[in-house]
């Protein structure tokens, strides 16, 4: 009877197992399609010690040893960097790819208003009182300065966008790298009852590939099951344990005014300013804004500076109609940060094209073109880089063409590396409908099977029961 | 390797993804007809672009005012023919009316009509054209001769660019053609005492006039053959600035535009590769378990 009973409760307990075993299988499929979750397989184990009887050891069922996840660690060390890289490289090749001020065939940009600037100079040389021509020259000389103010605009937007995204990012990150700290508590927590808490697992890894993703950051496993949280290249930690720090927007004024990003660390003391030390896609905003784009912004702005007053020194003199000179024919300010965005046509000439000094000699007015013929040096003299303006203005795009398609290159490739890491993840720890159905089949029958030993124990004990 | 359904379908999405990519890719392409649309197409190709572009424009601008300047040559020319035709008529005149067969009165009507021939005279050294008075020099904006034949202009000649930082001379100063600056003959002066010496029936002056009146025409025939010689190199210039112009154009055509026949084709190839992308993601969505239980 003892035997018979205890029969009974091995059955209860495998019926335990082959629920947890189906169990295990039906919330395989129920997050068949959430990202970042790892399959996990009930593992069922013959229970021991085994029960004697007579000279023979007699089994006791299956009871449920542990539930695991399927990871490959080999993949896991790699995604970080490949995650990072590719977050990195795409937000970089987004900003610059976003910025189409030096296209050579914009119309309205730059080559375009240059072009047009210097053809209407040459044609008013030809009949320099003719006022049509002056009107001309004067709207040419608007339009070439509104091209570099668009110019300038637009990568003063892509540079302010790009700050923008940053302090958005930051309240995001902050949150995740408290819920990656709280995480690591509950997960230590949890791992005290001495089962793997798979699920608290798969909340920590996809928090922890977020925070890869937007920062770049690298993760450190530690002997307590934690995972601190490092930024590249050794620059601070973002977690330790279930400390998190926190980051901190600031206006940078080493910087023009754009955001610069301080740690504040979990004993509330300021890291320096730490904006360049991220990858991900913080790292890679940053890079774009401080890279590739200040330097078209600096190149811009100073072609504009040279140009106009290489112009201004012509222009100044040569006779107006009125016979007035001294006059600069464009307003750019003292000091070439900013010039392209400032560079106006001087407000005189603009309301009176007469002003436009044509004549080099107050004699030669009004048909003299001795000034117009020395404008027209000006097309082919070496500005401050030892370049003439077209030939620094095809120098700058195509420094900036080039950076941009590096990174395009570098998106593409390091996109391609992430898929693959991705796909193999996937094939390891993702859920195949397929073989979750055949293993809650599996767990069925076995729970039946099982049922069937409890009936037969059942009326075996009836059988016994009824003996007289 | 292992095989998941979320791997079945993130792999669908990424072919899907990229077949489409390269499907309005080769779209844009074709439509705009360009290889190189922005900076990172290709940069090198994008620098040349802008320096042949301007270049373009340059030679553009060139041309255009060459043919103005020809224009106004043309306009120069026609108004010495009239000129030369005017001292002509005024020559067989005063050879005429020296002979003593004609009365005083002969004269005194000759007179007249010299004097007419004098006022046209200025006119047509006053010639205007798009505003400018082609002999006024630099002074162009006003009549540079008086119905005295005083000239306000200046010995200026105006240059036109025939070429990116050559300048060539297109203009005969008024001065120099029609009062004789510099040793020549002044026509204002020589038709005036033509028509002195026929009022005041001076047979013997009339007869010398003959002598200035060929010099004038001489003087007319130097400026004209100057003009000439001007409007060939302005048309020499312009040829070559077209010439140029086109070269750049070419050279524009070659670095940034696209074969249209190689854009057809990839267009082809990638509606091609989007239409076996969503038909092996949709045969990939095929059977599974759950259609047989």
């Amino acid at each position: 009877m003892a035997s018979l009973n205890s029969l009974l409760q091995n059955a209860a307990s495998s019926l335990s197992a082959h629920r947890a075993s189906s169990a295990t299988a039906s919330h395989n499929l129920q997050n068949a399609n959430t990202p970042g979750y790892a399959r996990q397989r009930a593992n069922l184990e013959a229970a021991l010690p085994s029960e004697m009887l007579g000279g023979a050891y007699l089994g006791r069922g299956v009871i449920l040893g542990t539930v695991t996840q399927a990871r490959d660690r080999f993949i896991e060390a790699q995604m970080p960097s490949a995650m990072a890289s590719a977050a990195r490289s795409g937000a970089e090749a987004s900003a610059l790819t976003s910025v189409t001020a030096f296209d050579a065939m914009n119309e309205g940009g730059m080559t375009a208003g240059l072009g047009a600037f210097y053809s209407s100079v040459r044609q008013l040389a030809q009949n320099p009182a003719d006022q049509s021509l002056r009107a001309a020259t004067v709207a040419a000389a608007q339009q070439l300065t509104l091209s570099f103010n668009s110019a300038s605009t637009q990568l003063n937007s892509a540079r302010a966008g790009i700050d923008e995204k940053v302090r958005a990012s930051a309240p995001e990150i902050n949150q995740l790298l408290n819920q990656m700290a709280s995480l690591n508590g509950q997960v230590r927590t949890a791992r005290g009852t001495g089962a793997e808490p798979n699920d608290l697992l798969d909340a920590r890894q996809a928090v922890q590939d977020k925070l890869t993703q937007l920062t770049g950051a690298v993760p450190v496993p530690n002997s307590d099951g934690d995972v601190n949280l490092q930024l590249p290249g050794g620059g601070g930690a973002l977690v330790t344990g279930n400390k998190a720090a926190q980051l901190a927007t600031f206006p940078d004024s080493t910087n023009s005014g754009h955001l610069g990003v301080h740690l504040v660390r979990a004993d509330g003391t300021l890291s320096e300013n730490l904006a360049d030390r991220f990858g991900g896609t913080l790292g890679g905003l940053v890079s774009a804004r401080d890279g590739a784009l200040r330097s078209a912004q600096t190149q811009l702005d100073t072609l504009a500076f040279d140009m106009a007053n290489t112009m201004n020194t012509v222009h100044s003199a040569g006779y107006a109609l009125d016979g007035s000179t001294g006059r600069n024919l464009f307003v750019v300010g003292a000091a070439a940060e900013g010039a392209a965005g400032r560079l106006t046509l001087n407000a005189d000439i603009a309301n009176d094209p007469r002003l436009l000094a044509a004549a080099s000699a107050p004699g030669d007015v009004p048909g003299g073109n001795g000034n117009m013929q020395a404008l027209l040096g000006t097309e082919t003299m070496a500005l401050s880089g030892g370049l003439d303006t077209s030939s620094t203005l095809a120098n700058i795009t195509s420094s900036f063409g080039a950076a941009s398609q590096r990174a395009v290159a570098a998106a593409t490739a390091d996109s391609s590396l992430q898929s693959h890491l991705t796909d193999m993840r996937e094939s390891v720890s993702g859920v195949s409908i397929d073989e979750e159905l055949i293993n809650l089949t599996q767990a069925q029958r076995g729970y039946e099977a099982v049922l069937k030993v409890i009936t037969t124990a059942n009326e075996m004990l009836n059988t016994l029961m009824q003996l007289r | 390797m292992r095989v998941t359904d979320k791997g079945l379908y993130d792999r669908g999405y990424a072919s899907v993804a990229k077949a489409r990519e390269g499907f309005a890719k080769a779209t844009d392409e074709l439509s705009s007809g360009l290889r190189v649309q922005h900076a990172w197409d290709d940069p090198a190709s994008s620098a040349i672009a802008i320096t042949r572009g301007l270049a373009e424009q340059r030679q553009t601008a060139i041309d255009t005012t060459l043919q103005r300047t020809t224009d106004e040559l043309q306009a120069t020319d026609n108004a010495l023919d009239s000129v030369n035709l005017l001292l002509t008529r005024s020559r067989e005149l005063a050879v005429q009316l020296s002979n003593d067969t004609y009365s005083a009165a002969d004269r005194l009507g000759t007179a007249e009509e010299i004097s007419a021939l004098r006022q046209s005279l200025v006119a047509l050294s006053n010639t205007e054209m798009n505003g400018r008075y082609i002999f006024g020099g630099n002074r162009d904006r006003t009549p540079p001769f008086s119905d005295a034949g005083v000239y306000s202009g200046d010995s200026a000649v105006r240059q036109v660019e025939i070429a990116p930082g050559t300048w060539s001379n297109a203009s005969l100063p008024g001065d120099a053609v029609f009062t004789g600056a510099g040793g020549g003959t002044d026509l204002f002066a020589t038709l005036s005492a033509l028509e002195t010496a026929l009022r005041t029936n001076d047979v013997t002056s009339i007869r010398n006039s003959v002598t200035g009146l060929d010099a004038a025409t001489s003087q007319i025939s130097v400026s004209r053959s100057r003009v000439g010689s001007a409007a060939v190199v302005m048309e020499s210039a312009a040829a070559t600035a077209r010439m140029a112009r086109d070269q750049a154009t070419a050279d524009i055509g070659r670095e940034i535009a696209a074969d249209p026949f190689k854009s057809a084709t990839a267009l082809a190839y990638a509606e091609r590769a989007l239409d076996a992308a969503l038909s092996a993601t949709s045969k990939s969505f095929g059977p599974t378990l759950l259609d047989k239980l």
